[in-house]
C-alpha cells in the first residue's frame, strides 16, 4: 500500500517536468490576438470554440540530464507547458506562444474569432499552413513556405524566400497583401471576386485566369518608355490584341544574373488562354486591347528597371488586393 | 375720361386707393367697355406676378446705396424734364408697369442667382470639410492597433490629395510601422513624392538601416529611379558594408549596374 503511494507521487510530479509525456494544451481565449514565434512546423486550424487547444506531434527531443529542467531560449523566454513551447499572456487580449525547443509539430486549433499574427525569422526549412480562418492573419517569414485554404483574409503575408500558396474562401475581405521576395504566389479567389488588384514580378511572370480589366497608368506607361531607352537590346514595340475569348494573361521575363542564360537575353512572353503556348519575343510589349486593358512589359536582361506590374479592377472593383513577388512568378487563379 | 386718366383709374382701383363709389362706377363701365376690360385684365395679371414674386430684402449698404442714386436721380429730374412728359410722349401707363415687373424679376432672378452660387460656395465649403474629415479618420486609423486596419488606411491615401500632415505620417508609417506590407504601401504612396526634401531624407537614411531587408530592396530601387548624386552614394555605401544582407548587396549591385547604362 505503502509502495503504490509512492510510485503515485512520483507519476504525479514528475509528468510536469517532462515534456515528452505531454501533448496537448489548452489556453481559454477565445478573442483577442494570438502570437506565433518562431514555430517551425505549424498547422493552423479556425474552429467554433472557446479555447485554443495546442497538440504536438514529434517529440522534442529531450536529454535523460534535462529532467526537471525546462529549457530557455536566447530571449530569455522559459518553456512552460511540457510541449516544448512557452505561453505567455501579454495584455489583455494577447497570447505569444514561442517555440523553445526544435523538432516538435504543432497543430493549433484556434476560435474562429482570434487574430493570429506569425512571425518566423528562422532560416531553417519549415511551412506554415493555415486552414478555415475567418479574420485577420499576420505572417512574416524569411524561409518559411506559407500555405492558406479556405481563408477569408484580411491576410497580410510577407515573406523573404519562402512560396505562398493561399485558396480562399468565398467570403473575401481585403486588404490582402502577400509580398515575397523569391518565392512564388500562388492564389486562388473566387470568381465572383470584387477587388481591385495590384500585381507584380519584377523579374517573373505573371498568370491569370481572373477577368480583370487593366487599368490605363500614365506612371506604367511612362516608365515603359524610360525602360525602351535606357535598354541595350534593340528596341521595339509590339501590340497584340487579346482574343475575343477573354483577357489575355500577361507575362514579362527577364533572365535571372544567379541564371545560366546570358545577361542580354531578353524573353518576354504572352499567354492567351486560346493560343497557349505561342510565344512572342520582344523587347518590350504592350498589349492594347479594346481600351479595355494597357499592359506594359519592359526589361533589360538582368537589370530590370520595371518589369510586370499591373493594375485592374475584377468585377467591377472593390478592396485592395496586391499580390508581389520580386524573383518569382505571380498564378492568380479563380475558382 | 380719356383712356390715359382711366388706366390711371384701373391701377389705383388694383391698388384698392378708389373711393366706393369710384370703384362701382369703374366696375360699371368695365361691363360696357371690351377694350378697358382687356386693359384691366392685363394689369390685373401683371399685378398678380408682382404678387407672387418672393421678397428680397437686400442688405443694408445695398439699400443705402440704391436710396443715394434715387435722391441723385429725383434732384436731377427735378431739375429737367418732368416724368409726365415721357407719359405724354406716348408711353402708356402699363409700360411703366412692365418695365417695373421686368426689373423686378431681373432682380429676383438675380437675388436667387446669388443665393444659388452661394449654396454652391457652401457645398464646395461643406465638401472641403468632408474631405478634412477623411484626412483626419485616416490619420487615425494609420495608427490603429489593427495591421489590416493601418494597410486599408494607408491604401486609401492615394485617393486623396496630399497634405503635409499626410506626407509626414506616411514617412511614419514607413519608419515605424511593425507590418511590412503596411510600410511597403506607405511607401509606394509616396513614390510621387521622392523629390520632396523630407521624403528623399527618410529614404536615404532608412535605406542603410538592416533590421529589414526587403525594406531595404524597395528603397535601394526607388532610390536608384532618381538617380541622383546622394541617392547613388547611399547605394554604393551599401556595398562596401560588410554588414550589409546577401540579397540586399546583390539589389545595390544590380541597382548600380541598371544606373551607369542608363548614364551611357
Amino acid at each position: 500500500m505503502k509502495k503504490s503511494n509512492g510510485l503515485f507521487l512520483l507519476v504525479f510530479f514528475a509528468i510536469p517536468y517532462l515534456p515528452v509525456f505531454a501533448q496537448e494544451h489548452k489556453i481559454a481565449f477565445k478573442s483577442g490576438t494570438l502570437v506565433l514565434n518562431e514555430m517551425s512546423n505549424l498547422s493552423l486550424e479556425g474552429y467554433n470554440g472557446n479555447e485554443v487547444v495546442i497538440t504536438v506531434t514529434g517529440k522534442p527531443s529531450v536529454p535523460e540530464k534535462a529532467k526537471g529542467l525546462s529549457p530557455v531560449n536566447s530571449q530569455g523566454i522559459q518553456e512552460n507547458t511540457g510541449l516544448g513551447i512557452a505561453v505567455n499572456k501579454a495584455g489583455n487580449d494577447t497570447y505569444q506562444i514561442h517555440q523553445i525547443l526544435s523538432d516538435g509539430k504543432y497543430t493549433i486549433r484556434i476560435p474562429n474569432a482570434i487574430k493570429v499574427k506569425v512571425l518566423n525569422e528562422g532560416n531553417g526549412d519549415s511551412e506554415i499552413k493555415i486552414k478555415n480562418l475567418n479574420n485577420d492573419l499576420e505572417i512574416s517569414t524569411r524561409n518559411a513556405d506559407i500555405n492558406l485554404e479556405n481563408v477569408s483574409g484580411p491576410v497580410l503575408v510577407n515573406t523573404i524566400r519562402g512560396n505562398v500558396v493561399g485558396k480562399f474562401n468565398q467570403n473575401v475581405i481585403t486588404p490582402i497583401s502577400i509580398i515575397s521576395m523569391n518565392g512564388e504566389v500562388d492564389i486562388s479567389l473566387p470568381a465572383a471576386v470584387k477587388a481591385d488588384l495590384k500585381l507584380s514580378s519584377t523579374h517573373g511572370n505573371i498568370y491569370t485566369d481572373l477577368p480583370i480589366e487593366y487599368s490605363k497608368s500614365e506612371e506604367k506607361s511612362e516608365s515603359a518608355v524610360g525602360f525602351s531607352t535606357g535598354g541595350t537590346s534593340s528596341g521595339g514595340s509590339t501590340s497584340i490584341s487579346p482574343t475575343a475569348a477573354g483577357p489575355a494573361v500577361v507575362a514579362g521575363s527577364a533572365s535571372m544574373p544567379s541564371k545560366t542564360e546570358s545577361p542580354n537575353t531578353v524573353g518576354y512572353t504572352i499567354y492567351t488562354p486560346k493560343t497557349s503556348g505561342s510565344k512572342i519575343d520582344a523587347p518590350s510589349v504592350s498589349v492594347n486591347g479594346s481600351a479595355q486593358y494597357s499592359v506594359y512589359v519592359s526589361g533589360i536582361g538582368s537589370v530590370n528597371k520595371s518589369a510586370t506590374a499591373v493594375k485592374g479592377k475584377v468585377n467591377g472593383g472593390g478592396g485592395e488586393i496586391r499580390l508581389e513577388s520580386r524573383n518569382n512568378n505571380i498564378y492568380l487563379r479563380k475558382f | 375720361m380719356s383712356t390715359e386718366d382711366k388706366n390711371i383709374q384701373l391701377v389705383k382701383y388694383l391698388e384698392g386707393e378708389l373711393s366706393p363709389e369710384e370703384s362701382a362706377n369703374l366696375e360699371s363701365t368695365l361691363k360696357h367697355d371690351p377694350d378697358l376690360k382687356k386693359e384691366f385684365q392685363e394689369l390685373k395679371e401683371l399685378f398678380g406676378l408682382l404678387g407672387n414674386q418672393e421678397e428680397y430684402l437686400p442688405d443694408a449698404a445695398l439699400k443705402m446705396e440704391f436710396l443715394e442714386i434715387l435722391e441723385n436721380e429725383k434732384a436731377r429730374l427735378t431739375e429737367t424734364t418732368p416724368i409726365r412728359n415721357i407719359q405724354k410722349q406716348g408711353f402708356p401707363q402699363w409700360f411703366s408697369v412692365a418695365a417695373t415687373v421686368s426689373l423686378l424679376l431681373i432682380g429676383t432672378f438675380t437675388a436667387n442667382w446669388i443665393k444659388h452660387s452661394t449654396d454652391q460656395q457652401n457645398e464646395i465649403k461643406a465638401l472641403k470639410e468632408e474631405v478634412s474629415i477623411t484626412r483626419k479618420l485616416l490619420l487615425l486609423a494609420i495608427s490603429d492597433q489593427q495591421a489590416s486596419t493601418r494597410l486599408e488606411a494607408v491604401n486609401s491615401v492615394n485617393k486623396i490629395e496630399m497634405d503635409d500632415e499626410l506626407v509626414i505620417s506616411m514617412i511614419r508609417v514607413v519608419k515605424d510601422d511593425s507590418n511590412l506590407n503596411v510600410k511597403l504601401a506607405a511607401l509606394e504612396a509616396l513614390k510621387p513624392m521622392t523629390s520632396d526634401y523630407r521624403v528623399n531624407d527618410a529614404f536615404l537614411k532608412l535605406v542603410a538601416e538592416r533590421d529589414e531587408p526587403l525594406l531595404q530592396i524597395y528603397l535601394i530601387q526607388m532610390l536608384s529611379e532618381m538617380e541622383d548624386e546622394k541617392s547613388i552614394a547611399a547605394i554604393q555605401a551599401l556595398l562596401v558594408d560588410e554588414n550589409t544582407a546577401e540579397l540586399v548587396r546583390e539589389e545595390a549591385q544590380l541597382a548600380l549596374f541598371r544606373i551607369n547604362k542608363t548614364m551611357i
